[in-house]
C-alpha cells in the first residue's frame, strides 16, 4: 500500500461530508499532497502507532493532522492527548478542525499543546477559504520538524 | 401611642432594632441602679434616725433616774443627817445637769423639744434650789424644820412635773420615729415597686428584642436555605444548558454546514446542467442553511454570554466603543458611515462581555442607516447618579414606540428579512449582558427618524 506509506495528511473526521468537503476544498485549492481519511479516533491512533490495520507498514509520520473534536470512540482530545504523551509523536503539527465553539473545548485543546484551532463556518464558502488558507498555511508556509 | 411605636418598631432594620433595645435597655439599667443606691443611702440614715432616737431616750431615763437620785440623797439626808451623803447629792446633780445638757445638743434641730427642755431646765434649776433650801433647813433648824418643809408639798409636784415633762420630750421623740420609719418604709416600697416596673421594662424589651432578633436570623436561614437550593437547581439547568447548546454547536452545524456545502458543489459542478429555476433552487437552499447558521451561532452567543462569569473591573468605554466601530466597519461592505463618538464617562464591567454590547448597538446603527442618503451615528453617555449612561444614535429607519418593549425580545424583530437582514437576537444579548451588570437598557425612536439606544453601567464595583 505505496498510497499509505505516502500519507502527508491525516484527516480524523466522523462525517462523510465533512470530510468531502475538506478534501475537496484543499484539492481546490491546489494542495495535493496525499490525505488519508480515517472515521475515528481510535483508527488515527492505529495508523499513527503502526497497529491494527495499519500494523507493519513503517509510513513516514504525517506533516500534518486535522482532528475533529467529536468522534466516535476516541474523540480528538484523546487522540492528541496520546500524540503529545508518544516521543516519536510530540512535535506533529495538530490542528483541531471542529465545529464547537465552545470556550472549554478550546483551552482544553490548547492546554494539551494543540497548534491551532480552527471553528469550521456553517457557510459554505468561508468553509472552502478557511480550509485552503489552513491548507496553504500548515503544508506550505509552515516549515514543521522533520 | 402603642401603633405608632410599633409602627417605628416595624420600621427599624433589625440591626437598628437591636440597638435601640440595647441602648434602652442599658440606660433602665442604669436607672435601677441609681434607685438602688438611693433606697440603701436612706436605709442607713433611717438606721442613724433610729439610733438617735435610742440614745434621746436612753439620756432622758438617765435624767430622770439622776433626778430621782438627787431626791432620795437629799431625803436620807433630811433623815438621817450624816453628812457623807451629801457627796452623792452633788453627783446627782452634775449627772442631771450633764444629760439635760446632752438632750439640749441632741433635740437642737427640734423646736418643740428645745421649747419643753426649756421648762425641764427651769424645773431642774428649782428642784435644786429646794433640795438646797431643805438640806439648810436640816442643818440648822433640825430634822424637825425640814420635815415641815417638805410636807408643805412642793417637792412632790415638782418631781411629778420633771417626770412627767421629761417622758413628754421621750414620747416625742418615739412617735417622730414612728413618723419618720413610716415615711421611710412608704419611701422604700415606691422604690421597690419603681424598681420592679424598670426590670419589667428591661425584661419586655431584652424579650422583645430576642424575640425579634430569633425570627429574623429564622427568616434569614430560611432565605439561606433557599437561596441555597436555587442555587444548586440553577446550577443543574445551567448544566443542562451548557451541554444542550454544545449539542447544539456542534450536531446542528455540522449538517447545516453539509446542506450549505453540497448545494455550492452542485451549483459549481452541475450549474451548466441546471435551468434558471433550479438554479434558483439551489440559491434558496443555501440562503435557508446560511440565515440558520446564523440563527444558532447567535443563540450560542446569547446563551453563552448569559453564562458566563463576570469579571468586572473600571473600564475605559470609550476606548470599547472605538474598537467595536472599527470591527463594524472592517465586516461592513456597504459605504461606510459617518460616526462619532464622543469622550464617555467610565464606569465598572466585563470589557470582553462589553465589546458585545457596543458590537451589537453600533452594527444596528449601522444596519438601519444604511439605505438613507447620509448615515449618520452619535456615541455619547454622561453620568447621573451613581450610574453612567451611554447612547448610540442613528438617523436610519428608526422603530415605532407602540413596539418598543419587543425590541429586546430573543427572535423579536421590527423589521422584515428582507428589508434589513438580522436574527433578532442582538439586542436581547445586549440587554442579557447589561442586565448582569446590573444596568437598565431602553429605545427611543420614530419610523424614518432614527433610533436613539441607550444602557446604564454601574460606576463602582458591584459583584
Amino acid at each position: 500500500m505505496s498510497e499509505v506509506e505516502e500519507v502527508e495528511i491525516l484527516l480524523a473526521e466522523d462525517s462523510a461530508t465533512d470530510a468531502e468537503v475538506t478534501q475537496r476544498a484543499l484539492k481546490k485549492a491546489n494542495i495535493g499532497n496525499p490525505l488519508l481519511w480515517v472515521k475515528d479516533g481510535a483508527e488515527a491512533l492505529d495508523f499513527l502507532h503502526h497497529r491494527g490495520r495499519y500494523a507493519g507498514r513503517a509510513s513516514a509520520r504525517p506533516r500534518l493532522v486535522l482532528l475533529d473534536l467529536k468522534m466516535p470512540k476516541v474523540d480528538g482530545i484523546e487522540v492528541l492527548r496520546d500524540i503529545r504523551a508518544t516521543p516519536a509523536l510530540q512535535t506533529l503539527p495538530v490542528v483541531m478542525l471542529t465545529s464547537s465553539s465552545e470556550e472549554s473545548d478550546v483551552v482544553r485543546s490548547y492546554a494539551l499543546g494543540v497548534n491551532s484551532y480552527i471553528v469550521k463556518p456553517v457557510e459554505s464558502q468561508k468553509v472552502f477559504e478557511e480550509i485552503a488558507r489552513l491548507g496553504y498555511y500548515w503544508l506550505i508556509m509552515n516549515r514543521p520538524p522533520s | 401611642m402603642k401603633i405608632l411605636a410599633r409602627k417605628l418598631v416595624s420600621r427599624l432594620s433589625i440591626e437598628d432594632a437591636v440597638t435601640v433595645a440595647f441602648i434602652a435597655a442599658l440606660v433602665l439599667m442604669c436607672m435601677v441602679t441609681l434607685l438602688a443606691w438611693y433606697s440603701v443611702t436612706h436605709f442607713i440614715q433611717s438606721t442613724h434616725w433610729v439610733d438617735h432616737t435610742h440614745i434621746v431616750l436612753e439620756t432622758v431615763e438617765h435624767a430622770k433616774a439622776s433626778s430621782d437620785e438627787a431626791l432620795s440623797v437629799a431625803q436620807e439626808f433630811v433623815i438621817t443627817g450624816d453628812p457623807t451623803s451629801m457627796a452623792g447629792r452633788d453627783r446627782a446633780i452634775t449627772d442631771l445637769q450633764s444629760s439635760l445638757h446632752d438632750l439640749g445638743t441632741l433635740t437642737a434641730d427640734n423646736s418643740a423639744q428645745q421649747e419643753r427642755l426649756a421648762i425641764v431646765n427651769s424645773h431642774a434649776v428649782a428642784r435644786i434650789e429646794f433640795m438646797n433650801a431643805v438640806i439648810l433647813a436640816r442643818q440648822t433648824g433640825g430634822f424637825e424644820v425640814a420635815q415641815r418643809l417638805i410636807a408643805s408639798g412642793q417637792s412632790r409636784g415638782q418631781v411629778n412635773q420633771l417626770r412627767d415633762l421629761l417622758d413628754a420630750m421621750a414620747g416625742e421623740e418615739r412617735s417622730l420615729l414612728r413618723q419618720r420609719l413610716l415615711a421611710d418604709e412608704l419611701s422604700q416600697r415606691r422604690l421597690i415597686g419603681a424598681c420592679g416596673a424598670l426590670l419589667a421594662v428591661v425584661i419586655l424589651i431584652v424579650g422583645l428584642g430576642l424575640f425579634r432578633l430569633r425570627r429574623e436570623l429564622h427568616l434569614r436561614q430560611k432565605l439561606a436555605d433557599r437561596l441555597e437550593r436555587k442555587t444548586i437547581e440553577l446550577q443543574t439547568s445551567n448544566k443542562e444548558l451548557e451541554s444542550f447548546s454544545y449539542s447544539v454547536s456542534h450536531d446542528l452545524r455540522s449538517p447545516l454546514r453539509a446542506i450549505d456545502s453540497f448545494a455550492l458543489m452542485l451549483q459549481e459542478d452541475y450549474a451548466a446542467k441546471l435551468d434558471d429555476e433550479g438554479r434558483r433552487y439551489i440559491a434558496v437552499v443555501r440562503d435557508g442553511a446560511q440565515q440558520m447558521g446564523r440563527l444558532i451561532d447567535d443563540l450560542l452567543a446569547f446563551s453563552r454570554l448569559g453564562r458566563e462569569p463576570i469579571d468586572a473591573l473600571n473600564i475605559n468605554p470609550r476606548l470599547g466603543a472605538e474598537r467595536a466601530v472599527r470591527e463594524v466597519l472592517a465586516a461592513y461592505t456597504g459605504t461606510a458611515p459617518q460616526i462619532l463618538v464622543h469622550e464617555l464617562p467610565s464606569a465598572c464591567g466585563d470589557a470582553v462581555l462589553l465589546h458585545h454590547v457596543w458590537v451589537n448597538l453600533i452594527a444596528n446603527a449601522v444596519k438601519y442607516s444604511s439605505k438613507i442618503a447620509a448615515p449618520r451615528i452619535e456615541i455619547g453617555g454622561c453620568i447621573q447618579g451613581s450610574e453612567a449612561v451611554y447612547f448610540v444614535k442613528d438617523n436610519g429607519a428608526g422603530f415605532d414606540m407602540r413596539y418598543a418593549d419587543k425590541l429586546f425580545r430573543v427572535f423579536q424583530r421590527l423589521h422584515g428579512a428582507n428589508e434589513f437582514p438580522g436574527s433578532g437576537v442582538g439586542l436581547a444579548i445586549v440587554q442579557r449582558v447589561i442586565g448582569r451588570h446590573g444596568g437598565r437598557v431602553w429605545g427611543e425612536g420614530k419610523p424614518d427618524h432614527g433610533a436613539k439606544f441607550f444602557f446604564t453601567l454601574p460606576q463602582a464595583a458591584f459583584v
